[in-house]
């Protein structure tokens, strides 16, 4: 199965020659989602592994402080969580919100939507 | 003596009479207030979602409204008061979730959809999508609504000065009402003025009420930390892992699982994907579900530090004595601060925080009942019995009598359930929601082969699995805490039933849009390509490139 969230190697570059305009945006904005996605989930991966895992490394204290590698763990995702999703705003702002305007202006005769995929 | 000292001194002497006229008086207004603003002539799509045309501060406080329920107010609250570390888990858990939300924000606002059908649709059209979509809906918002009237009932009565059953029964009755009718008169927009108020008060209520409990030790977190880990059920433990789920062959796995769960399962409610949908366009719903996030952070702080608090100040025994839940810590926590505040300063406090569960209460009910009806007045009334050709004044008519018929069953099954675990029907809710329109959504927005097969093998294995497995788990029959205690038919040795559901699901809808795809000719996966495109750069955008796809030219030319 591939994801369609996984674009092949030529659609790498987002304004490749070779890319149609259709794939050139749906990739912009699979990026953009991978962006936001990734560090999120990688922090989320780490704590239910960590969880799942038998010993009680969550429960350390760091450099004999009352913080704990759990507690660190969870604000740092709290703290990732709400950075990546301030950049993803300012990102999508400027790069596919802009898209949708053009468009709508630029496609007057454009096909109705209804006879593009399953939208009605 | 200036007017504020005059009525603290008078919420000193007589407590329960400012409590009770505050909670009236508040109540009577908030739902003036949304009846009000609903009166105005409805569409349906605007008895649905609204009217599209909120700020995106306006659509991110409702959204927090809608979200932050009494099971995180209350149970959250109670699981960090007294086994600490795993309630400190869930409250980040549910965080995470909004992050989830974020990343669906745009395609569910391209989607244009008004109930969980339109967007089963959006890959697989054709009446069978939406007759899932609706089972899907009830399977989520049934026990969802119960659970929540049965903590309305409960908190009502505790403001009262009452704990029997009956009287929480009563409190049921008379909240649920107030609720349906509230609903049935207004729809999207009154709810919205609803959420957008419960929001406001929670966050300020919650807030006040942590500092209040936090000047308590000086501002130091190390000694609350210190006091909560002294008072809690495992001292010395506090910070340890294992105290939420202790019983089963795998409880770390189970625990790491209900995270799964929680944050997949939180956000894939129909009430708040209708929520984020209702946004006027992609840049209000992104930074709607942003500022929520902002909010749902700050309130996920203030539980932990309330837990904390409760276990300082209570004591996690007396929390407990006497009760198969904690979920009591949050009002124990504010009604024992009047050493730190004084008695009229704590009276307004507790009366603020007793209004902010009720209020969410309201929210999340009124959105749930709201979203069960548009899946019957949309999907089913519109779509399957008037084949998309019915009057839109009937169709109205239709989801105010779905609102009404869906809220007294509602009612009637809380009434009946008072008493038992409420907890066992937000996670069961929570879990069909992750087993179903999670795996759905995701393969819609993200994989251009996913079709109808898939969605419906999806749809029916996650809910007959999700629901199947929490009916036969130890959390339903077999156990003093269960929902039902007096029953054992428990064989599913595990905590939560997305271990099993959550991964099948996932697998059943890649394996039936294998099966279904060789039914489908080349054309229709084309179409499902711009689909995705759609989704993720929206319809006006999709429909230029698939024009300059097929007349050869650049659509911007």
């Amino acid at each position: 199965m591939r994801l369609s969230a996984q674009p092949p190697k030529h659609h790498r570059f987002p304004d490749h020659p070779a890319q149609s305009p259709l794939s050139q945006a749906r990739d912009r904005a699979v990026h953009l989602d991978l962006a936001f996605l990734v560090p999120n989930a990688l922090c989320f991966g780490t704590a239910v592994t960590l969880i799942a895992l038998p010993g009680d490394l969550l429960a350390t204290r760091l450099f004999s402080t009352d913080m704990t590698v759990g507690l660190s763990l969870y604000l740092l995702q709290a703290v990732a969580l709400l950075a990546t999703a301030h950049r993803f705003d300012r990102r999508s702002a400027r790069l596919l919100d802009p898209l949708q305007h053009e468009r709508a202006e630029a496609n007057a005769t454009a096909m109705p939507v209804q006879q593009i995929g399953g939208f009605r | 003596m200036n007017h504020s000292s005059t009525f603290l001194a008078a919420a000193a002497d007589d407590p329960y009479a400012l409590v009770l006229s505050s909670f009236m008086l508040f109540m009577v207004l908030a739902l003036f207030g949304s009846v009000f603003a609903g009166l105005r002539g409805d569409s349906p799509p605007e008895f649905y979602i609204g009217d599209r045309q909120g700020s995106a501060w306006k659509n991110g406080l409702a959204l927090a409204g809608c979200y932050v329920s009494t099971s995180l107010l209350l149970s959250v609250t109670g699981v960090v008061a007294t086994v600490g570390f795993d309630g400190i888990t869930a409250a980040t858990s549910v965080l995470l979730s909004m992050g989830v939300l974020l990343l669906l924000a745009r395609p569910l606002q391209l989607s244009g959809s008004l109930t969980l059908g339109d967007l089963f649709s959006l890959r697989a059209p054709g009446t069978a999508p939406r007759v899932a979509a609706a089972v899907a809906t009830l399977a989520i918002t049934a026990p969802y609504l119960v659970a929540q009237l049965m903590a309305a009932g409960n908190v009502t009565a505790a403001l009262l000065g009452f704990s029997g059953i009956g009287v929480q029964q009563m409190c049921t009755v008379l909240i649920g009402g107030l609720v349906v009718t509230c609903g049935m008169l207004s729809g999207a927009k009154g709810l919205t003025v609803i959420q957008v108020i419960a929001a406001a008060v929670t966050l300020v209520a919650m807030i006040f009420a942590s500092l209040a409990v936090l000047r308590l030790f000086h501002g130091d977190v190390a000694t609350l930390l210190t006091a909560a880990d002294a008072h809690s059920t495992r001292p010395g433990r506090y910070l340890s892992t294992g105290g939420l789920f202790n019983v089963g062959p795998t409880p770390r796995l189970d625990f790491a699982a209900g995270q799964v769960m929680t944050v997949l399962g939180g956000v894939c409610m129909p009430h708040v994907l209708s929520r984020v949908s209702a946004a006027k366009d992609t840049a209000t719903a992104r930074r709607s579900v942003r500022y929520a996030t902002g909010v749902v952070a700050l309130v996920c702080v203030t539980v932990v530090i309330l837990g904390m608090g409760a276990s300082a100040r209570v004591g996690a025994g007396a929390i407990l004595s006497g009760q198969s839940n904690a979920d009591d810590s949050l009002m124990l926590v504010a009604g024992s601060l009047d050493d730190g505040l004084g008695s009229g300063t704590s009276r307004l406090l507790f009366t603020a925080l007793a209004c902010a569960i009720f209020l969410s209460v309201l929210a999340v009910v009124g959105a749930t009942t709201l979203a069960a009806a548009a899946v019957l007045a949309r999907d089913t009334y519109h779509h399957l019995v008037q084949r998309r050709q019915s009057d839109p004044t009937r169709e109205l008519m239709v989801a105010r009598i779905a609102v009404l018929l869906f809220g007294v069953l509602g009612i009637l099954l809380a009434v009946l359930a008072q008493g038992r675990s409420a907890a066992f029907l937000a996670q069961l809710a929570t879990a069909v929601a992750a087993s179903t329109v999670a795996p759905v959504l995701l393969y819609t927005f993200y994989w251009d082969r996913f079709n109808r097969t898939g969605l419906l093998w999806a749809v029916y294995g996650g809910t007959v699995l999700s629901v199947g497995l929490a009916l036969s788990s130890p959390s339903a029959s077999g156990g003093s805490q269960a929902f039902l205690p007096n029953a054992d038919f428990a064989w599913f040795d595990h905590g939560t039933p997305v271990l099993v559901s959550v991964p099948a699901a996932f697998l059943l809808g890649w394996a039936g849009s294998l099966v279904g795809r060789r039914r489908a000719h080349r054309q229709q996966a084309e179409d499902a390509s711009v689909t995705t495109a759609a989704l993720l750069i929206g319809r006006t955008a999709a429909t230029a490139a698939a024009v300059g796809r097929t007349t050869g030219r650049r659509p911007s030319d």
